[in-house]
């Protein structure tokens, strides 16, 4: 990908119309590693009892590994560090920066003074903050790119940046995922070459707080049910089959998860791309993250559909359908 | 963005209290603090804005703002509640804050569920220090645009929820408020005419500064209101009052002399003109406007945001 064709209009071979085009992704993934071993002797500390039967099962059924963390830049810097390739191979002008920070509660200065600063084609961009859709909120932002891009297709593109340091290592593994650090950029332009997005879907979750231990145990155990929902749903909206659909693009979470969903939709296993083994879960970034490594290892060619989707703590869902 | 309208619908601010850096937390860095780890990248960081913040403390002569002793989605809970009204048919609901809360929570979800508000796209906006109500303007009127009759609720609430994060260097003491703002394609209070934003800061990282920094940041914020300004008035002409954020003094003395160049009515709020209300605070000063004078249908008001760290924006409405 790179600079997008100003002219071209959206409309894919089967003259759906497009919302918008994803016109460039880039990334930023710390070095360092921190393992699901790691993660328990930081909880033994803390006075839990994991044993060694609870790791190797984890390893095992869940498919986490180890997950990336960040040791020296500053969320600034990781920000910067996603971004810079990507703004210096595409001088758009942007209309908006979108924040997704699905997984950081304690950020609350601005973070993007030096882009802002060293980019011509972001002053004047309006910044938004999407949060709270907790992992889902990427595809919240793309929900509020099609409003926007309905709105005035004069205006610019659209900037997601999303970034995750867990700085409180109690964070970074649970019972059911190891969350890694990481940082992305996502450009959507109105017009032009790169994915075509159709469709986006999102369902709001139903635990807002952590009291609702009844809720939270609901959303651990059946998420995968709202995975099927969510991928049935988008199929309906955009009258296509699973069968037209090349590849599901889904968040790093448990394996044993995509495998029931890809039992309950009679789907092959081969059809969802995660890459939980290798990155864990990373809250605000997994689609622009999975999405960049799918197309460089040839995962998806010239006319494939794929959806695109997230899965947030507390049941919310985010779905997307595309067409490289 | 010209169909649109909003319409106070509540505005609470609570009852002022003195506050003091006595809230039991010790001048030493604990390593189990995870306020001062999130907040500050250095034990050594935290020390010296607690200093700073004890002096100012001292001069100020037991300063009160408006504290909430309930959480800041709780406020905004009640707030919707003593406006009274069903909520089942809102097209969008969007919760602006710049504070944080303590415990995990998701203001907007907690809020859709209780007042079974199950059609409507909810979102949470932040990080954008006091300006966040104009992201959701703006994002409002293009979800609401294409149909006539689309209902929104604009709620903004901010509970502080640190003692020592009341206090911004030299400017005025940050307090708490909520509010509850309908939001209408077809009819309402106000029209909204315009909602603008223009991001910026100075390169410094914020939990790294200290007054000298504060001090080029309100400059920098002063000198982009001044701009922000004069470009409404060349865009909208007429301008009858400026609702400016009490950000600070020397802010506040910037927007007024910019004021004075013309015929507009730099209003100065008469209760808490000293407290930085966050979100909501053109929005109070709004609804005192409303309760002391008669403004006439046609009027124009403008509504000068600023967050110190994030960037200035306005909003102007017409009667």
């Amino acid at each position: 990908m790179g600079n997008a064709v100003a002219d071209q209009a959206l409309t894919g071979p089967t003259n759906k119309q497009a919302r918008f085009a994803i016109a460039d992704l880039s990334h930023y993934i710390p070095e360092s590693r921190f393992s699901v071993r790691d993660g328990a002797a930081h909880l033994r500390r803390q006075g839990m009892t994991i044993t060694e039967a609870q790791i190797e099962a984890f390893q095992r059924d869940y498919g986490f590994m180890q997950a990336p963390f960040e040791t020296e830049l500053s969320v600034e810097e990781m920000i910067a560090a996603a971004c810079t390739p990507l703004l210096d191979r595409n001088s758009l002008p942007i209309q908006v920066l979108m924040f997704v920070n699905g997984g950081n509660w304690g950020l609350q200065h601005n973070v993007f003074k030096a882009l802002l600063h060293k980019y011509e084609q972001l002053r004047g961009a309006d910044i938004y903050s999407i949060g709270k859709q907790t992992c889902a909120s990427f595809h919240m932002a793309l929900r509020m790119a099609t409003h926007l891009f309905d709105a005035s297709r004069d205006e610019g593109a659209i900037l997601i940046v999303a970034v995750d340091k867990l700085s409180v290592n109690s964070h970074k593994l649970t019972e059911f995922y190891l969350c890694g650090d990481s940082a992305s950029a996502c450009l959507l332009t109105p017009y032009g070459a790169g994915h075509k997005t159709y469709e986006v879907f999102n369902q709001d979750g139903y635990v807002y707080d952590q009291s609702n231990a009844e809720g939270v145990a609901l959303f651990n155990t059946t998420f995968f049910l709202g995975i099927r929902g969510a991928i049935q749903s988008i199929l309906k909206q955009a009258k296509l089959s699973l069968d037209d659909v090349k590849l599901i693009v889904g968040s790093n979470v448990s394996l044993k998860a995509w495998e029931t969903v890809a039992y309950l939709l009679r789907a092959p296993l081969e059809k969802f791309y995660v890459k939980t083994r290798e990155v864990g879960h990373l809250p605000s970034s997994d689609i622009q993250y999975n999405l960049a490594q799918a197309i460089a290892e040839g995962a998806l060619k010239q006319g494939d559909y794929y959806i695109t989707i997230n899965v947030g703590y507390g049941g919310f869902m985010g779905c997307a359908l595309h067409q490289y | 963005m010209s169909n649109l309208y909003l319409s106070i619908g509540q505005l609470d601010v609570p009852k002022s209290q003195p506050i003091s850096c006595g809230d039991g937390r010790g001048g030493d860095f604990q390593p189990q603090d995870e306020f001062s780890e999130v907040f500050f990248p250095t034990p050594e960081h935290y020390r010296e804005f607690r200093a700073g913040m004890r002096e100012q403390a001292a001069a100020s002569a037991a300063p009160e703002v408006p504290v909430f002793t309930e959480s800041g989605s709780q406020a905004a809970i009640g707030a919707i509640q003593a406006l009274g009204m069903n909520l089942t048919k809102m097209d969008c609901l969007f919760y602006c804050h710049e504070t944080l809360e303590q415990a995990y929570m998701l203001p907007s979800l907690k809020i859709k569920r209780q007042f079974e508000m199950n059609d409507c796209i909810s979102l949470m906006l932040s990080q954008s220090g006091s300006l966040a109500s104009l992201s959701a303007l703006r994002l409002a009127e293009s979800a609401m645009r294409k149909q006539p009759d689309k209902l929104g609720l604009l709620v903004v609430a901010d509970r502080v929820e640190f003692a020592e994060l009341r206090y911004q260097f030299t400017g005025y003491l940050r307090g708490d408020s909520a509010s509850v703002m309908l939001l209408s394609s077809s009819a309402g209070d106000y029209r909204i005419v315009e909602a603008r934003k223009f991001a910026d800061g100075i390169p410094l990282s914020y939990p790294l500064w200290k007054e000298r920094e504060y001090r080029l940041a309100e400059k920098l914020m002063s000198d982009h209101a001044q701009r922000l300004l004069q470009q409404a008035w060349s865009i909208h002409g007429r301008i009858d009052y400026v609702l400016c954020q009490r950000l600070s003094d020397a802010f506040c003395r910037a927007v007024e002399d910019k004021c004075r160049q013309t015929s507009t009515v730099f209003f100065v709020r008469r209760q808490w003109p000293d407290v930085n209300l966050l979100g909501n605070d053109p929005y109070a000063s709004l609804r005192q406007l409303e309760r002391e004078r008669e403004i006439p249908p046609g009027s124009k008001l403008l509504l000068l945001l600023a967050g110190i760290d994030f960037g200035v924006g306005y909003l102007v409405l017409e009667k």
